[in-house]
C-alpha cells in the first residue's frame, strides 16, 4: 500500500511536488496523524524517520513552466504519476489524498482529507512538503530578490509586495491570477511608455530607464526554435 | 576551465553582486541556466531588466577583461534573455547587455571592479 500527496499546488512560485511512500507494517512511525499541524522541526524529525523506515519513497516533480504550459491540476496529477513510477516497490494499492487519482497501471484511491486519516497519505505529504521547502531554500539563493525561504512562493504580503516590485522570476507561475495581474500591470505601463518592471521606486525608475536601453519582443512560442542543435551552450 | 580560472570566476560573481547592488542595482537572479546556456546574473536597474555578465582577470592577464565577451558569447547571453523574458511572460520590456570586469591584481589585493553599462546592442543580435 503506497500513500501519495502533493506539495505546492496553489503557490504562486516554483514546482508541484508530490511524494509516494510505501511503509512497513506495524505501528512504527508516531505523529504521523496531522501532517498539517506539525511544526517545521517536528515534520523535518519525521521526515527523517520516514526516509529511514520506509520500504520505498517515490518524489516527483513538475517545474512552475511545466504548470503554465498545462495547468496546475494536470501538473498534480503528472508530478504524483512521477513520484509513483520512482516507487522501487510496486504496491498493490495507491492511495491519494484529495478527490482525484493520476492515470496509473495499479489500483487507486482518492481519499479526502487523507493526509489527515491515513498514516501512510500523513508520511507522503510530509515527504511532499519538506522535499518543497528544501527546493524552494534552493530557489531562494538562485532568485534572491524574493524571499523563496520565507514564503516557500506562496501567496504572502511580503511575495506579493516583491512580485509588483521586481516583476515576477522565471520560476513564477504566469497563468496564475496574482502573477499575470503583475504582468498585465506591466504591459499597461509600457503601452503607456512607461518603465515596465518597478512599481513603487518612481525616482529610481526614472533615473535607470535610459533612453539606449532597447525594446525586445518576444514571442511566448519562440522556445522551440531558438534551441538550436551544435550551437555551443556551455558558458 | 582550470580549477583556478573556475575560483576565479565564483568570486567574481559575488564581488560583481555587491558592486551592483551598491550601483543601486537589484538582483534577480544568480547564474540562471536554461537549455540555452547561463548567464551570471540577471538584475533590475530602475525599469530595465538587466543581463549581466562577469569577466574576471588577474592583472597578469594580457587583454582586459571588458573585451574579453566575444560575439558569440554574447549571442548566447541574449538567447539566454530571451528565455528569461519568455518564462516572466513578458511581451515587452525594457531591457540592457551589462558587463561587469573584476581585474585581481597580482599578489592579492582590492580588485579593479567596472560596470560597463549597454555593453553590447541587444539589436544588433540576430536572434531578436
Amino acid at each position: 500500500m503506497a500513500g501519495v500527496d502533493e506539495a505546492g499546488r496553489g503557490a504562486l512560485a516554483g514546482p508541484v511536488v508530490a511524494a509516494a511512500v510505501i511503509l512497513p507494517p506495524g505501528p512504527r512511525l508516531r505523529g504521523l496523524a496531522d501532517s498539517k499541524l506539525l511544526t517545521p522541526a517536528a515534520r523535518e524529525g519525521l521526515y527523517a524517520r520516514i526516509r529511514a523506515q520506509a520500504l520505498a519513497v517515490g518524489v516527483g516533480t513538475v517545474e512552475a513552466a511545466i504548470v503554465d504550459a498545462a495547468n496546475v491540476l494536470q501538473a498534480t496529477l503528472m508530478a504524483m504519476a512521477q513520484a509513483v513510477a520512482a516507487l522501487h516497490a510496486r504496491p498493490d494499492i495507491v492511495l491519494v489524498d484529495g478527490n482525484i487519482v493520476p492515470p496509473l497501471a495499479l489500483a487507486s484511491r482518492a481519499i479526502p482529507h487523507g493526509d489527515a486519516l491515513v498514516p501512510v497519505i500523513s508520511a507522503a505529504s510530509i515527504v511532499a512538503k519538506v522535499t518543497r521547502d528544501r527546493l524552494m531554500a534552493d530557489l531562494a539563493g538562485r532568485f534572491p530578490a524574493y524571499g523563496f525561504d520565507r514564503h516557500k512562493g506562496y501567496g504572502t504580503a511580503d511575495h506579493q509586495a516583491a512580485l509588483e516590485r521586481h516583476g515576477p522570476s522565471p520560476v513564477h507561475r504566469v497563468s496564475f491570477a496574482p502573477v499575470r495581474a503583475v504582468v498585465d500591470a506591466r504591459d499597461r505601463r509600457l503601452q503607456l511608455g512607461l518603465p515596465g518592471i518597478a512599481a513603487g521606486d518612481a525616482v529610481a525608475s526614472t533615473a535607470g530607464f535610459d533612453v539606449r536601453c532597447s525594446m525586445v519582443d518576444v514571442p511566448v512560442d519562440r522556445g522551440a526554435e531558438v534551441g538550436l542543435p551544435g550551437e555551443d551552450n556551455t558558458s | 576551465m582550470t580549477r583556478r580560472r573556475l575560483q576565479l570566476g565564483e568570486s567574481g560573481e559575488a564581488i560583481a553582486a555587491r558592486a551592483l547592488r551598491r550601483a543601486g542595482y537589484r538582483i534577480l537572479a544568480e547564474r540562471y541556466a536554461c537549455p540555452l546556456g547561463e548567464v551570471d546574473l540577471v538584475a533590475r536597474d530602475g525599469g530595465t531588466l538587466v543581463f549581466v555578465e562577469v569577466k574576471t582577470r588577474s592583472s597578469a592577464d594580457r587583454y582586459p577583461p571588458g573585451e574579453a565577451v566575444h560575439l558569440r558569447k554574447q549571442r548566447q547571453i541574449a538567447r539566454v534573455a530571451e528565455h528569461y523574458l519568455a518564462a516572466i511572460g513578458a511581451g515587452a520590456v525594457p531591457c540592457r547587455f551589462d558587463v561587469v570586469a573584476i581585474t585581481l591584481p597580482e599578489g592579492g589585493g582590492v580588485p579593479r571592479i567596472e560596470v560597463i553599462r549597454d555593453a553590447f546592442p541587444a539589436e544588433g543580435i540576430e536572434v531578436f
